[in-house]
């Protein structure tokens, strides 16, 4: 099955995400655990980057978060992925009649605050050097 | 009078350069030419980047009415400069006999080697390792375990600075083979060093906000958010003699942590088995991650929100943050009803445009 991974920046809850087709990566992968359409297992290779954190399947025509990364041997790695429900239904969300409770645009008169948990992610990447070379070091005793 | 007797012979002498050289002048005592004077001076001049072993000195040796006389050179250091001279000496009689001999020696060998001078660390092979393990009871090299002499047997995950090859030895039991020997204790790396900003860049940033580091061979770390807007920097000091590795995160150059960490893996040296040292370090991953972060999470500040009893479509509006249900019942006959139900929930949950 083709799948398109995108790198997701965009909060959760926006409607209509920018996905940046210029990173897009194209593959063909093996869904696992398809019972429920609304999750999604994969395995990938570990040189994809974490970043790569959301997909789209256009034979079914649905966006899907990925949820949580397990990592597997041989270089592998295992997503989990659950759908946006927001972008794949985001031309339904547009054109339907919805009844607004509420908004943050002043249209009622009744003012409250906004409690709901909203949790901004900022990354900041640190140099790794213990990757690409190593040293086999004997300390020993001489002259004993 | 005077005149050269004897020519020195520095092939001895390493990691030194000479300066200059008088060899060895005998001179005739001008009010009596049966007495001799002898003098010499040399100047030795340590290699840049070497340390000393061995500090230059002269022992001269000659004949004197048929018994052995013996000097010394007297020592003196400065500047880097090492000077070995003798000025003196009434000698009735000089044979021609001299002989000399000249020692000094220095190294690029790290400090550390030469503080422990029975301690050897070396860079070693999977030839070498292989070495060890079939050497260690071999019985015509030893009848004693030369295990008991391996202090350690680490794998570090970086490059370690060499100098010269040496015999492996183990205890006084010499294995036949070489390895080179390592320069340098301590190695230092900075995985980070940036200002760290929250999502205001302001005092707001400070209230419910979560720092998290990754920080390899250890794990994640958590830092107050108070050192947010700030510069962070993030270092780790390897003492591979010790197999420590010191991780001290800075704010604004004020240490706001030290934590000690192992760095190194221990390699078993008992086995033979070729694949077990050609495989690549096979990181932990739970504690070396691949792409280590810091990851701020921040809980956005409380906006004024309305509350609307609104019928419309959401291409109603160019922007804003809403909560809405389908009262009209106009989504559901076009989903499943596990679509339906998530997705009324979503917009229930809220979202913005």
């Amino acid at each position: 099955m083709t799948v398109y991974f995108y790198k997701m920046t965009d909060d959760k809850r926006k409607l209509n995400k920018t996905l940046n087709e210029n990173e897009k990566i194209v593959k063909n992968i093996v869904l696992l655990d398809v019972a429920n359409i609304n999750i999604m297992d994969c395995v990938l290779s570990s040189n994809i980057s974490d970043e790569y954190n959301y997909c789209y399947i256009p034979s079914i025509k649905r966006y899907y978060f990925a949820q949580t990364t397990d990592i597997l041997s041989n270089n592998r790695k295992r997503l989990h992925f659950e759908t946006d429900y927001l972008m794949t239904y985001k031309n339904l969300i547009e054109n339907s009649n919805l009844h607004f409770v509420k908004s943050s645009n002043p249209i009622g008169d009744k003012i409250t605050f906004d409690t709901r948990n909203k949790i901004s992610r900022k990354t900041y990447n640190l140099n790794n050097p213990f990757l690409d070379s190593y040293s086999d070091v004997l300390v020993s005793i001489k002259g004993v | 009078m005077s005149e050269i007797v004897h020519n020195f012979d520095f092939s001895n002498v390493k990691g030194f350069d000479i300066v200059s050289n008088s060899d060895v002048v005998k001179e005739i005592n001008e009010i009596n030419p049966n007495i001799y004077t002898l003098n010499f001076r040399v100047v030795f001049q340590i290699r840049e980047g070497y340390n000393v072993i061995e500090v230059p000195h002269i022992s001269l040796n000659f004949i004197q009415n048929s018994v052995l006389r013996e000097i010394e050179s007297d020592d003196s250091i400065s500047d880097n400069l090492y000077i070995c001279e003798y000025h003196s000496g009434n000698f009735l009689s000089v044979s021609t006999d001299f002989h000399s001999v000249v020692i000094g020696s220095a190294s690029i060998f790290s400090p550390f080697q030469y503080d422990y001078p029975t301690v050897r660390v070396q860079r070693v092979s999977n030839n070498n390792i292989q070495k060890i393990a079939n050497s260690r009871f071999d019985v015509q090299l030893s009848d004693v375990d030369l295990g008991t002499f391996i202090i350690s047997l680490l794998r570090y995950p970086f490059n370690v600075d060499i100098g010269d090859s040496a015999d492996l030895i183990l205890g006084t039991v010499i294995l036949s083979q070489t390895a080179p020997l390592i320069t340098s204790q301590f190695y230092n790396f900075t995985l980070f060093d940036d200002v760290v900003s929250g999502i205001y860049g302001d005092d707001r940033d400070f209230t419910d906000s979560e720092i998290f580091i990754d920080l390899p061979f250890y794990g994640v770390y958590s830092i107050s958010s108070d050192y947010l807007n700030s510069r962070i920097k993030i270092s780790y000091k390897c003492d591979i003699l010790a197999n420590r590795a010191s991780i001290t995160i800075f704010s604004d150059d004020v240490m706001i942590d030290n934590l000690e960490i192992v760095l190194g893996y221990e390699i078993p040296y008992i086995f033979t088995t070729k694949t077990l040292y050609t495989e690549k370090v096979i990181a932990d991953t739970l504690q070396n991650f691949e792409k280590p972060k810091i990851r701020i999470n921040q809980k956005l500040s409380s906006t004024s929100i309305y509350n609307i009893d609104y019928f419309g479509k959401v291409e109603d509006f160019e922007n804003g943050d809403f909560v809405c249900v389908d009262d009209m019942q106009e989504i559901k006959p076009t989903l499943n009803s596990d679509d339906f139900d998530s997705l009324l929930s979503t917009l229930a949950n809220g979202f913005y445009i």
